[in-house]
């Protein structure tokens, strides 16, 4: 293949279709500079349908292109060619339309890629391909020139159609000139034909009105003289081209001064054109593309600003994904890229405290700008920044009231942009660039909103590392509290143990984590507890009693908190647990002590009835002997009926049950046994302690009255250790009445039914009453007013009626009296 | 052994126990022996039927509610009652024992008792109380007739008693001989001793 090869004549009207149909027969690839060996792996994956031409001089080939004289459909620059932007550049000036495929080295690519966006009179079909993608290139390659050949092929098929249409025109029949008047005056697009020196030899409608003039106004005119004096040679050597040359030329556009000061532009193609006499000159077609080239240029602008979005975008990504960077090595890449983005050459990032300005990061060559200065905030340009929610920017500050700044008289920094940080929803700093010289370019909203962007990426990054130090802090309480804690998913799949947990359980983090948790799993009322809470948004807290690993019991004060995502879901739940295994094994040995404490004050009680108790036991055994001894008497031979037996053995039997009677109760009451708490009459209870105390009630001489309705409420208790209360303070009220006058000494029992659920009982002596300063210690252990006392009584009786639900307390004294008054809980009907 | 009681001065056990069974135990085995019985639940019930004078011993239980067996043992030695006193109790406490004992109490016993015991001691008490009861059932008598005396027969009577013979009495007396006599004889007739040993012995129990 050659450059000469593809010589036909496709200018020429009776060729053009033959034209068309070779082109969809080969499509010119033209390789300017490609390594060989690359461009032969190109074409390996290429069908036999491309033609590649290898162009080893970039300077030719531009030449080539300018006289037009090559058929291209595609071409690829390879890595050899010196500035592949600027040739990209020519050729476009030439055909905007020809696709350009510059090959890059990987490294290189980013910097074309950038250099293309900059790139003003570049059109849309060029593209930087890595030299790594060798088989993708010829993929693209072949679409790039099937869009090309498609394109062409309309255009070609639409001039084509216009050729006949003219042929076909009656132009030798009478009026045909009248025809082709009244078609040219009323063609929406302009049509102008002027004569060989470029005058204006004919116009129609559609041309006045772009040129805004008349007929005898534009006639003999020169048409340059329309168009800015700038323009006058571009349109005589587009003329002069269209004259000499038999193609059709390609349009241009110029840019015309309205009245009202809108400029409008036009696009102007002009031909060759054999004048009535003979004589070649030019026609031009006229064309309005005021509209066109608005949207284009806004197109444009918006490519670019996407551009360059995208690129601060693509940098971002970059410069955060980089795990190897450190957080300001991050933010100080910003900075640069900020720099370069914007043209500048300081980018600061500060915080902001009150009036203090400090520059955490900055890249400058500003002495006052380095990392750690402390500026006053009044004397930067950021004090505006900080209080807007928008970029602050101007190019110019010298032609601006920024120009009364202090910032601006002391450092005549002219160009500024610069955008606040929120972090944590509150105003941290600012992220801004300045630059020394005035910027051409004013700030464009692609640019700020880049700077948006870059503000909000900081202060991520910002926010970022404080709750990255926030999450450090809370992640250490966690694994240092001695506090277990569980975090499992929505199902109760447990995904986190503290060390804590590990330790109280024994059971490592893989044994768990995982697996189902155990207290969540099982049925029962925690889950509908648990599931209760979570519609109530509330935690739940319980006891759990496990075994740990090595089987032993702990007991952990369990805390269950759902815990929720930002759109409300349940995702987790987090158990605390405080290991109460200690506290509970503590009260379980208090508990026991106590009953035990209980027990040996019962036995003392009991011995301190002791006496008391014999006599009473032994006036049976007395009764019992002395009728045993006298029906000994009347069996005596020969002595009195038998029948007078049967009062003395009736008794003997009667009076063995009482002693028996007392037996039991001395055994019950000193009887070691587990605390039993049962329905029980109050009545009886009361009943049965009176019974132990009535020998010292009689021999003390003191008159018992007992109050008890008959219907008193059953209480739930134990009813051996209510007694002990009971005798205690029956045996404390005796104690109290010592002083008193025999014939007076009274103790009352009264039994009622207290408010709702409870039963009292109250025990009044008419005694001479607590003394002041005792009262407070009552209930204290070892605290006695008497010599034998061992000063539990009370604060055993105190325990007892608590254990049970209930309160014992001293109701009222004075020296008329005493009262105790017990409150113990009514047996409830389960 | 015993006695026949006449019916006026048959003795009475007296049983002061607060205990209703031990009170009925100890009545019927008295019965049984044929004593006369009166029971009392306190010493303040038996001090309100008790008449002074009547013979009879008490079976006392110490502890008792009101008035215990000891106070009701000094009441009784206060009013100088002729009555033994036979205490029972429930405890064998000493100083208790001691100190009724030492009031005068013929015996002490701790429940539950030996009947024959309680039964001897009861005999023993009636019957060496039966002699003093006797006695002081003389004395009184003669209380009674030395009382009815005059002014001048006890003159008579006091000189007697120092063994004057009448003629020596008269001469203390300043009255005859003959008046002298005449006043023995209404002596001997008003306090109806049959000799004049007899009554000096009467004399000599009054004092």
């Amino acid at each position: 293949m050659s450059l000469d090869e593809p010589k036909s004549d496709r200018h020429g009207s009776k060729t053009r279709s033959a034209a068309v149909a070779d082109r969809n027969e080969v499509c010119q690839l033209f390789f300017v500079n490609v390594d060989r060996a690359f461009a032969f792996h190109v074409a390996s994956n290429l069908s036999c349908r491309h033609h590649i031409e290898y162009v080893s001089s970039s300077s030719q080939f531009e030449s080539n292109i300018k006289a037009g004289v090559e058929n291209i459909d595609a071409v690829l620059l390879g890595t050899a060619v010196s500035e592949p932007v600027a040739t990209a550049q020519r050729i476009h000036a030439h055909d905007k339309r020809l696709p350009i495929f510059i090959l890059s080295a990987d490294s290189n690519s980013a910097k074309l890629r950038q250099d293309i966006m900059f790139c003003p009179f570049l059109g849309h079909e060029v593209l930087v391909w890595p030299n790594s993608d060798v088989d993708g290139l010829a993929a693209v390659l072949t679409d790039a020139a099937e869009r090309r050949q498609q394109r062409l092929r309309y255009q070609e098929a639409a001039i084509a159609n216009a050729h006949v249409q003219l042929e076909v025109l009656p132009l030798l029949q009478p009026g045909a000139a009248q025809y082709v008047e009244g078609l040219f005056d009323n063609e929406p697009i302009g049509v102008i034909a002027t004569d060989p020196d470029g005058r204006i030899h004919t116009l129609n409608r559609q041309s006045r009105q772009i040129l805004d003039t008349t007929d005898r106004e534009a006639i003999g005119t020169p048409l340059q003289d329309f168009f800015p004096d700038c323009e006058h040679d571009r349109i005589k050597s587009l003329l002069d081209l269209a004259i000499s040359s038999n193609s059709r030329l390609s349009p241009e556009v110029f840019e015309l001064p309205s009245a009202n000061g809108m400029n409008f532009f036009v696009e102007m193609t002009a031909a060759a054109f054999t004048m009535p006499d003979g004589k070649r000159s030019a026609m031009v077609i006229l064309q309005e593309v005021t509209l066109r080239v608005q949207a284009e240029r806004q197109r444009t602008e918006a490519v670019v600003e996407l551009r360059l979005i995208a690129n601060a975008l693509r940098a971002f990504h970059a410069i955060g994904t980089d795990t190897k960077l450190t957080r300001s090595e991050k933010i100080r890449r910003v900075l640069r890229l900020g720099c370069e983005q914007f043209g500048v050459q300081t980018g600061i990032v500060s915080q902001i405290d009150n009036n203090a300005f400090l520059v955490l990061e900055s890249v400058s060559d500003i002495p006052r700008f380095a990392v750690g200065k402390r500026l006053s905030l009044e004397k930067t340009y950021c004090a505006t920044t900080i209080d807007s929610s928008e970029p602050v920017a101007f190019e110019c500050a010298a032609q601006s009231e920024w120009r009364q700044h202090s910032t601006y008289k002391d450092c005549k920094l002219e160009a500024y942009i610069g955008m606040r940080i929120i972090v944590d929803g509150k105003p941290f700093g600012t992220l801004c660039f300045v630059g020394s010289q005035p910027r051409t370019r004013p700030f464009s909203a692609a640019e700020r909103e880049t700077l948006k962007l870059m503000s909000q990426w900081i202060a991520s990054e910002l926010g970022g590392e404080r709750a990255e130090a926030h999450m450090r802090k809370l992640s250490s309480a966690i694994e240092q509290t001695a506090d277990s804690l569980i975090i499992t998913d929505f199902s109760g799949r447990v995904e986190y143990i503290n060390p804590a947990f590990e330790a109280l359980t024994g059971f490592f983090h893989d044994e768990i984590v995982g697996h189902p948790a155990k207290f969540l799993d099982s049925d029962g009322q925690l889950r509908t507890d648990l599931w209760k809470a979570i519609g109530d948004d509330r935690k739940v807290e319980f006891l759990l009693s496990d075994r740990t690993k090595n089987d032993r019991f702990y007991h952990l004060q369990m805390t269950i908190s759902p815990l929720r995502d930002e759109a409300g879901t349940l995702t987790h739940f987090i158990a605390t647990g405080r290991d109460v295994t200690a506290l509970i094994e503590a009260k379980e040995t208090d508990r026991k002590r106590q009953a035990e404490l209980t027990h040996v004050a019962r036995l003392s009680t009991l011995g301190g009835m002791v006496s008391g108790l014999a006599h009473e036991l032994n006036q049976p055994l007395c009764a019992i002997m002395t009728y045993a001894q006298t029906c000994l008497r009347k069996l005596e031979p020969g002595d009195s009926k038998l029948s007078e037996l049967k009062h003395g053995l009736t008794q003997i039997v009667r009076q063995a049950e009482r002693a028996d009677e007392i037996f039991v109760r001395i055994r019950n009451f000193s009887r070691k046994k587990d605390i039993r708490r049962q329905r029980s009459c109050m009545r009886t209870i009361v009943q049965s302690a009176i019974g132990f105390v009535q020998t010292e009630i009689h021999h003390n001489n003191v008159k018992l009255k007992l109050r008890i309705p008959k219907n008193a409420p059953l209480v739930f208790v134990d009813a051996i250790q209510i007694q002990q209360v009971l005798i205690n303070l029956v045996r404390n009220s005796i104690d109290a009445l010592a002083e008193v006058d025999e014939t007076k000494r009274t103790i009352t029992i009264e039994v009622t039914a207290d408010e709702e659920k409870h039963t009292k009982v109250l025990v009044t002596d008419n005694g001479c009453g607590c003394a002041e300063h005792d009262v407070t210690r009552l209930f204290e252990p070892f605290f006695t007013t008497k010599e034998a006392g061992l000063g539990v009584g009370l604060s055993i009786s105190q325990g007892i009626v608590e254990a049970h639900g209930g309160k014992l307390g001293l109701e009222a004294t004075s020296s008329r009296g005493t009262t105790f008054g017990m409150r113990l809980p009514n047996w409830k009907r389960p | 052994m015993q006695t026949p009681p006449s019916k006026r001065n048959t003795p009475t056990v007296f049983i002061v126990d607060d205990d209703p069974a031990v009170r009925d135990a100890i009545r019927w085995l008295m019965e049984q022996v044929r004593l006369k019985v009166q029971v009392f639940a306190s010493a303040d019930e038996f001090l309100a039927n008790y008449t002074p004078g009547a013979r009879g011993c008490i079976i006392l239980d110490i502890r008792m509610p009101g008035m215990s067996g000891l106070e009701l043992q000094e009441r009784l030695k206060a009013t100088r009652a002729l009555i033994p006193i036979i205490i029972i109790t429930g405890h064998g406490d000493v100083p208790i024992a001691v100190r009724a004992m030492k009031a005068g109490a013929i015996e002490f016993l701790q429940k539950p008792f030996n009947d024959q015991l309680l039964l001897d001691t009861v005999q023993s008490a009636l019957s060496t109380y039966g002699e003093i009861w006797d006695q002081e059932a003389r004395r009184q008598e003669y209380n009674k007739s030395l009382s009815s005396l005059t002014k001048r027969e006890m003159e008579v009577l006091n000189l007697l008693r120092t063994g004057k013979p009448n003629k020596l009495i008269a001469a203390a007396l300043n009255i005859s001989v003959r008046t002298v006599e005449g006043h023995r004889a209404t002596i001997m007739a008003k306090t109806g001793a049959k000799s004049l040993g007899e009554l000096i012995e009467m004399l000599h129990l009054q004092n």
